[in-house]
């Protein structure tokens, strides 16, 4: 029996596992590096590439969707006009690409995995590898996705939500679709519960010394939580996904109610996890932004931890929300309250976060570089899309906007600026970071003002259309009395939707011009304060290169009696 | 240039209660379940099975997953899990099992 | 090993809170727990509104599935018995009882493959009815993970004389506790309760 030391033994001094063997050239090396590394920055990038492609994807079904309620019956792109089955598997993929395929690996796996390690002062994640298989896990899962829409019957057309019957045996042709849908979407749960298992593990375990839970940046609080809610909630759906494959492939009729079972099962799990999802979205993005405004308004985040607090209370809240969902869809009216004022209690946390972030500008002095832009145009565009929520979420008002254009209006308020002004504003801002070159701050403001100008002419519209009674998912709304009057309305979504997409091309040049040509960024460009700009622009192996601790919080900009205009988190305190 | 890592470890317990004597519980219980599953009141049986099923869950719990010697984050993660999967079944009954709302004849 | 002077720097690091290993293991048996939990209550909520199911559960196995809880319960205290010889560094030990473990999980699915053949011989496949939908789900979703964790086990017996590999005996053996709890459930609900 060995005896062990009564003191905390130090663990051996190690090698940054990060350090590989020297390997200088060759297919191997390539392979090694740039496919299938271990590196989190690598894995990040290659998490952001994969979901800026299929945000493309998601983009161009947009265009058919629109063009098609601005033209209904017209070829669209040169091609023969699409049915109205070809029409619900465009708004089916749309919204699935859009949630699973472009917001998760964007926010989390690539903003996540390249900057937890960075901000806490680690060298790398908790397990690397786990990190490498979450990445080719969802790859895989788009490789089935994109394959989906090329099989005999097309892709899924039962929505993003994809509820029984119609899923099952609704649409005969469109099994096999329906079937990879259901395969792609585990595959991708798995490779973020895989991903997930770092995001959580990283941060508890490997902060740099002087680095406290309450001295981590608000990015790190906010991944976690989104991470934490992810994997609490998609469990169900996983198993519900399972049957609803066995239902479609052998009729088993856990949800088929000729055959006994229960659609509105479905409804609740898909919802459970559903809603919570929501907010494994907004979390990141709302923690990119809480990144940006303090260096840009050189001021401290307000209320660093009531948002803390307030994000963990709304993420137990969001377990409590989910039939907010399925207020008319046959389920059980005494459910309709608690569901209602669950829904409603939820608003407060998140208003105290979105408030504190708006409370950080006060007396601050603000430059607004593309960063800090796209920063508050997220935060005032989701103000709209939570207001619109709260009307949503009163079950007696929800009777008449749901399902409409309300309720599409509404969580493109939310998600949109979410994913794209979060996705944007972190991109301008960390570029620098990931890549060594600076994204052009002139196309930068192009594109923010394009933008939010068409984005705002996309959407408004639709919120009046719902008001108004159109319903949502109508392939040619010119068949019906109530609807054909607000064509007028769709012909200004669609022009709007022109614009948007139009206004992305800045961007695309000004990201090709970022990835070519010469590394000229320096190490901290905005003069922020925390740990990832300590390190080189871009990392290398292991991060950092010099010895350092933590010796304050993260937003010690201003700071009242300080000689200089902000303290690093890095910088030792003088005396 | 890279950089070396220094971590210190927390200490590891070293106490090891007696597994045999856990085991020999474990058995025990699974042959009372066994029997218990022959009452003839459906809910007596289902209650007593299950909280026995559950009594199994905790002692593996406890003392092969260590759990009584980790920190209370651990208790705090499993609680939170199961506390949800409580929320749901109770958020999704009214519907499945209590007939909907509807007023049946 | 201690720490020397070295003229490489040095970045020190907070004191984890459990070492990662573990941690990480126990962060994802959170989200496996929704994910069994999710199936079990979707089927006991189905199963409250269907009493004629008890035709079908009926012909569930009883005397196997008793036989793979025994099975399963043996392999946890031999996985932990594992556990403890790998932190005291006897990895000869620890390598023996991992075997013993192994051995038990591939009986577990023999017997496991012998129920499928008995069912599906009679014609009891998800076609039939939902509650073949929810066994198959439940077991072979089991089953999976047993097959998983057989895996891990033979990561440990072939590389159990290096120190880093013994220190992986901890989550292994969290997780094989885990599918030991599932099953725990999966027994009164799919075989006791059933007949």
């Amino acid at each position: 029996m060995s005896v062990q030391a009564p003191a905390p033994p130090v663990e051996p001094v190690h090698e940054s596992p990060s350090h590989h063997e020297p390997q200088t050239s060759g297919f191997f090396h390539f392979l090694r590096t740039y496919v299938f590394s271990v590196d989190h920055k690598m894995i990040g990038r290659q998490y952001l590439f994969t979901g800026l492609a299929m945000a493309l994807v998601g983009g161009l079904l947009a265009y058919i969707i629109r063009h098609q309620l601005a033209y209904p019956g017209q070829a669209v792109l040169g091609h023969h006009p699409i049915s109205a089955d070809n029409y619900n598997a465009m708004i089916t993929m749309h919204g699935t690409i859009m949630v699973f395929w472009v917001a998760m690996p964007i926010l989390i796996g690539a903003f996540g995995n390249f900057l937890i390690p960075l901000m806490i002062g680690a060298d790398d994640m908790a397990f690397p590898r786990l990190n490498m298989l979450s990445y080719w896990t969802f790859f895989l899962s788009t490789v089935v996705l994109v394959a989906s829409f090329f099989v005999p019957g097309g892709a899924a057309a039962s929505g993003w939500t994809a509820y029984p019957s119609l899923s099952v045996n609704g649409i005969p042709a469109n099994q096999l679709g329906q079937a990879l849908w259901v395969l792609a979407v585990a595959l991708e749960f798995a490779s973020m519960l895989i991903g997930g298992i770092n995001y959580l593990t990283t941060p508890l375990n490997m902060r740099v010394a002087g680095m406290s839970l309450f001295r981590m940046p608000i990015f790190v609080w906010m991944q976690m939580a989104a991470t934490l809610i992810f994997m609490l909630s998609v469990g169900p759906l996983i198993g519900g996904a399972v049957l609803l494959l066995f239902d479609v492939l052998f009729q088993t009729g856990v949800y088929l109610p000729d055959k006994g079972g229960d659609p509105l099962l479905w409804q609740h799990l898909f919802w459970f996890f559903g809603h919570p999802e929501v907010y494994v979205i907004f979390l990141p993005a709302i923690g990119i932004v809480g990144e940006i405004i303090p260096v840009f308004a050189r001021k401290p985040l307000f209320g660093y931890k009531p948002i803390v607090y307030s994000t963990i209370v709304a993420g137990f809240l969001s377990f409590l929300v989910w039939a907010h969902h399925q207020f008319i869809s046959g389920l059980d009216p005494r459910l309709a309250m608690p569901f209602s004022i669950t829904t409603i209690l939820i608003s407060v946390p998140f208003a105290i976060v979105l408030f504190s972030m708006i409370a950080t500008f006060w007396r601050g002095s603000i430059e607004f570089t593309t960063a800090m832009l796209f920063a508050i145009g997220m935060i005032a565009e989701f103000l709209v899309g939570g207001t619109t929520g709260i009307i949503n979420g009163s079950a007696a008002a929800d009777i008449y906007v749901h399902d409409t254009y309300y309720i599409v209006g509404h969580f493109h308020y939310t998600l949109f600026p979410a994913v794209f002004y979060g996705t944007f504003a972190g991109l301008y801002y960390w570029w620098p970071k990931m890549f060594g070159r600076r994204l052009d701050e002139r196309l930068g403001k192009i594109h923010f003002w394009g933008t939010t100008l068409f984005f705002n002419m996309t959407f408004i519209p639709m919120l009046l259309m719902g008001i108004g009674g159109h319903q949502r998912r109508i392939f040619d709304p010119r068949v019906f009395t109530y609807t054909a009057p607000m064509h007028n309305l769709h012909l200004i979504a669609t022009f709007g939707l022109y614009g948007l997409l139009l206004y992305q091309l800045p961007f695309v040049i000004a990201f090709v011009k970022g990835l070519v040509g010469k590394r000229t960024a320096e190490r901290n460009p905005w003069n922020a304060a925390t740990l990832e700009w300590h390190a080189p622009s871009p990392p290398g192996h292991g991060n950092f290169d010099q010895e350092f601790e933590v010796h304050r919080g993260p937003y010690e900009y201003s700071h009242p009696g300080s000689e200089k205009d902000f303290l690093p988190q890095w910088l030792p305190t003088t005396n | 240039m890279h950089l070396q890592i220094e971590t210190l470890k927390p200490a590891e317990h070293h106490e090891h209660p007696n597994y045999v004597l856990v085991y020999g519980a474990l058995l025990a219980l699974l042959v009372v379940s066994i029997l218990l599953g022959r009452l003839p009141n459906a809910y007596a049986m289902n209650a007593l099975v299950f909280t026995v099923a559950g009594i199994k869950a905790i002692l593996v719990l406890r003392y092969f997953m260590h759990v009584k010697f980790e920190p209370w984050l651990v208790v705090f993660i499993l609680a939170g899990a199961t506390f949800f999967l409580v929320v749901l079944f109770i958020g999704v009954a009214p519907d499945v099992v209590g007939g909907g709302g509807w007023i049946r004849k | 090993m201690t720490a020397i002077a070295h003229p490489v720097p040095v970045l020190r690091r907070q004191p984890p809170i459990i070492p990662s290993g573990r941690l990480g293991m126990w962060w994802f048996l959170s989200s496996e727990i929704v994910t069994f939990g999710g199936v079990v209550v979707s089927y006991i909520l189905l199963r409250l509104v269907h009493p004629d199911w008890l035709h079908h559960s009926a012909h569930t196995l009883l005397s196997a599935g008793a036989i793979n809880t025994v099975v399963l319960l043996t392999s946890s205290l031999t996985v932990v018995l594992a556990h403890r010889a790998a932190e005291h560094h006897d990895c000869c030990t620890a390598r023996r009882f991992l075997s013993i473990s192994f051995g038990l999980g591939v009986m577990f699915l023999c017997v496991k493959a012998f129920e499928y053949h008995h069912e599906l011989s009679h014609g009891l496949t998800p076609r039939t009815a939902a509650f073949w939908g929810f066994y198959y789900t439940m077991t072979g979703l089991h089953g999976l993970h047993v097959i998983a964790g057989l895996i891990a086990m033979l990561y440990l017996i072939l590389g159990a004389r290096n120190p880093k590999v013994l220190g992986r005996v901890a989550p292994v053996g969290l997780y094989w506790h885990f599918v030991d709890i599932v099953w725990i459930f999966l027994f009164p609900l799919l075989y006791v309760t059933a007949h």
